[in-house]
């Protein structure tokens, strides 16, 4: 890495032919998984050899709350990632209640693209 | 390796000074540094010129605070340093005026948090490390999640957690340094609006501006200085982590991090959970309290809020629990709010405490976490002759 310019930090997703996918990051020596990705280096190892891995968004919602704003209300969620270690914090779609299985979307409305995990039905 | 030096050379807080926790103000700072400064000095019975040295605890200010007061105090050329570490830098003002002492380097020490109620941006959204939810999750947001999670986990219900609120509110009513001064029922702790998912208003901390401020000294200089050794509360242990290795995370980082630096500060100490009769703890946010006495051995495990409910942690209970208030109403000003939380037990353990004063008070535990997942626990003693 030059130590002069900053480490590139990924998106956290990109768009996938079905749905946005998740960018974990990932690091070579241990393999820790962690989101949102980053360059800087691995937390639980210290190395600064970071990649990164493409995930379909489903979990499971740990915790989940509304917020309302002056400027508009959301729910947002703690949603585990399927069979990981891996906590994402993302909106959801109204209707979605605790420990729902989910699915990350892409909502295009509103200000532009940005994932939303809406309910899964089924198990995983 | 991590060593104690408080065993070979006892640390003793001899003065403590306050300047109320308030809203927003045309007071500068300085004129609260000061105020807080002076009635510690004047607690203790010395003058600045008894300083060797002094550590001023800020997260919102600025750079400089610390030459800014000193040079009002008449100057003397001691050693100041700013310190900051989020909400706990009060509690590490503290420790480093503590260690300053203990590693024999000086005989007295002062520490001050002060803040104004302005927040500057902080230091981990500079990180600037894109995720999915940016703008959204601020802090009353982030622990609405971990509220959430809490009350799933335990199948708890909202109210046995306003109960928190109710209780922290009733002690903050009896202090005259806390921003909240009025005791509420739990409908009033529960009632709309809400700020970010069940947290009301009133289960969040108001986060304004104050100071407080504490002189610790040697024994030695109890002596040589004259001062009053049957006031003196010894400190017994200093403690302060940052998040531990992944692999020792369990439950939430906050958690996590203060269950170890609990552990370090009962062993330096000698004090068990249960020999403790007063506890302040970082109660931001409702949860938090809970959370905390139960990650730190105050409570058994999924115990914390039915000790509440059972009067446990009320003044006079089996431990106080936030007599001052508690951050949900002494306020949380940020620098100050560590230093407070040790006028407090001081107050406490010297039997200064008038109407919150929590009978026989002997150990009382400081505990502190700050943004980044860093954590301060230090543990009291009272004077030897109570």
């Amino acid at each position: 890495m030059n130590p002069d310019s900053a480490p590139k930090t990924p998106a956290p997703w990109r768009s996938g032919d079905d749905g946005p996918m998740l960018t974990l990051g990932a690091c070579a020596r241990c393999g820790h998984r962690f989101f949102p990705p980053h360059g800087y280096g691995c937390e639980r190892c210290g190395a600064d050899e970071l990649r990164t891995e493409a995930v379909k968004g489903i979990g499971r919602i740990e915790a989940l709350v509304d917020v309302d704003r002056p400027d508009g209300s959301f729910r947002v969620a703690d949603v585990r990632l399927d069979g990981s270690e891996v906590i994402v914090q993302a909106r959801v779609a109204p209707g979605t209640e605790g420990h729902d299985l989910v699915t990350a979307r892409l909502d295009e409305e509103g200000h532009g693209p940005v994932v939303v995990f809406t309910r899964l039905e089924g198990d995983l | 390796m991590r060593r104690s030096i408080l065993g070979s050379r006892p640390v003793h807080v001899v003065g403590i000074g306050m300047h109320p926790y308030q809203r927003a103000s045309a007071t500068t700072y300085v004129t609260m540094g000061l105020s807080a400064l002076r009635a510690a000095l004047t607690d203790a019975g010395l003058t600045w010129q008894d300083v060797d040295s002094a550590f001023v605890g800020s997260g919102k200010v600025g750079m400089a605070a610390a030459p800014t007061l000193a040079r009002f105090l008449g100057r003397t050329g001691l050693p100041v340093l700013q310190v900051e570490s989020a909400s706990a830098s009060g509690s590490v003002a503290f420790r480093q005026a503590v260690l300053d002492v203990a590693s024999g380097r000086c005989d007295v020490s002062a520490a001050v948090g002060v803040d104004k109620a302005e927040f500057p941006p902080d230091a981990v959204s500079k990180a600037r490390i894109p995720d999915l939810v940016e703008g959204l999750i601020d802090f009353p947001t982030m622990f609405a999640l971990k509220t959430d999670a809490y009350l799933r986990e335990r199948g708890a219900a909202v109210e046995q957690l306003g109960a928190v609120a109710v209780k922290n509110h009733r002690n903050g009513a009896l202090n005259p340094f806390a921003q909240r001064q009025k005791a509420r029922s739990l409908e009033e702790v529960l009632a709309p609006p809400y700020v970010a998912g069940a947290l009301t208003r009133l289960q969040c901390t108001p986060v304004g501006e104050g100071s407080a401020a504490v002189i610790v000294a040697s024994e030695d200089a109890l002596r040589w200085l004259g001062i009053d050794a049957s006031r003196g509360v010894r400190v017994l242990a200093s403690a302060y982590q940052s998040v531990p290795a992944v692999d020792l995370v369990a439950g939430t980082e906050e958690e996590s991090v203060t269950r170890l630096t609990a552990e370090e500060a009962f062993e330096e100490s000698g004090v068990a959970p249960e020999d403790l009769d007063v506890v302040e703890v970082h109660d931001a946010f409702s949860v938090e309290e809970p959370m905390y006495l139960e990650a730190m051995g105050v409570c058994t495990q999924d115990r914390a809020l039915a000790d509440l409910a059972a009067g446990a942690l009320d003044i006079g209970g089996r431990v106080a629990v936030s007599p001052s208030g508690g951050l949900l109403a002494m306020g949380h000003p940020v620098g100050p709010t560590g230093v407070g939380q040790v006028c407090e037990s001081v107050r406490q353990l010297r039997g200064e405490a008038g109407d919150r004063q929590h009978p026989g008070a002997r150990n009382a535990l400081v505990h502190m976490v700050g943004v980044g997942g860093v954590c301060a626990v230090h543990v009291l003693g009272a004077p030897a002759s109570r």
